[in-house]
């Protein structure tokens, strides 16, 4: 009785090739995900520079955050933010998140000044 | 001497019609693969295409006073203004800007706005976090097509203002 090989070269060759393709495939479309990841940046200085025009965040800094948090539920629902406010000790003066921690987020950064100290704040957005 | 003997092969065996249907499907099915892919590559790439021109828009409106800067004390024109911008500051608006912009003509402001083929409108809500109201409405909903959205923030009036920007393509 004879047997034949069922792993050759050609079909070990011809798994690898096919593991790449698949591979690369894979890869270009969970590469789409992030494709309005501009955006989200866009929004993040959009809502801290307001904020920081308003005075939300030197407000904040100065453990008023009634304003800044009411900014924060304005955002649009798909939208989910969360925003803290960093003293120069990196210590957490302020921080507030509408919605569970994700995996992966757009982080938009800005320095405010209030009572003579700066803080940097920021604001880590993602779709929900 | 043996006598030569011609042997014939069969060529369209029933594993050979087997091998060729199946590889006209994959091959059929791999065109068609192809041409679906192509379609929504292209459908995805001028969707990008709108989006981007809809958030440089909405940036030049949000983040510069424009081209000239003081745009809005002349008629809107083609010849007048090069470019569109609503703010004094950064991220702050100019209400004279907003009341220029809201009685220029629809088909120069979508021109000057650089949006190709969409239409647009142009949504300015007020005092976003208390007391919400329509400031400006400018543009128009087409009620058709496709719609892109893009979504900014401001300050109007010293309250915090929402410029909510859509593309309509109908082509």
């Amino acid at each position: 009785m004879r047997k034949g090989f069922v792993l050759t070269m050609d079909a070990m060759l011809a798994l690898i090739v096919a593991t790449l393709f698949l591979t690369m495939t894979l890869y270009l479309v969970s590469a789409r995900e992030h494709e309005n990841d501009q955006y989200l940046y866009i929004l993040s200085q959009d809502l801290l520079t307001v904020a920081d025009k308003m005075g939300y965040l030197s407000q904040a800094a100065d453990s008023d955050s009634t304003n800044m948090s009411d900014w924060l539920d304005a955002m649009p629902e798909n939208i989910c933010v969360n925003a803290t406010i960093v003293d120069e000790e990196e210590n957490v003066v302020w921080e507030k998140a509408t919605c569970e921690a994700p995996a992966t987020y757009v982080l938009g950064r800005r320095a405010v000044t209030s009572g003579g100290k700066n803080y940097v704040s920021t604001a880590r957005v993602w779709y929900k | 001497m043996r006598a030569k003997v011609k042997v014939r092969g069969l060529v369209f065996t029933l594993d050979l019609i087997i091998s060729v249907l199946a590889f006209s499907l994959i091959i059929l099915s791999v065109l068609w693969l192809w041409e679906s892919t192509d379609y929504n590559m292209r459908k995805y790439l001028e969707q990008s295409r709108r989006l981007k021109g809809l958030e440089q828009a909405s940036t030049a409106l949000v983040k510069t006073p424009g081209n000239p800067p003081n745009w809005e004390s002349s008629p809107v024109s083609l010849s007048n203004v090069k470019s569109l911008g609503l703010a004094g500051k950064d991220n702050v608006l100019d209400r004279a800007k907003l009341e220029s912009l809201d009685d220029a003509d629809y088909e120069t402001t979508r021109k000057l706005l650089a949006l190709g083929v969409q239409d647009f409108r142009l949504e300015v809500t007020g005092n976003i976090t208390k007391d919400p109201y329509t400031a400006y409405d400018i543009g128009q909903d087409l009620g058709t097509g496709e719609e892109q959205v893009i979504i900014r923030y401001a300050v109007l009036d010293g309250q915090p203002a929402k410029v909510k920007l859509s593309g309509y393509y109908t082509r």
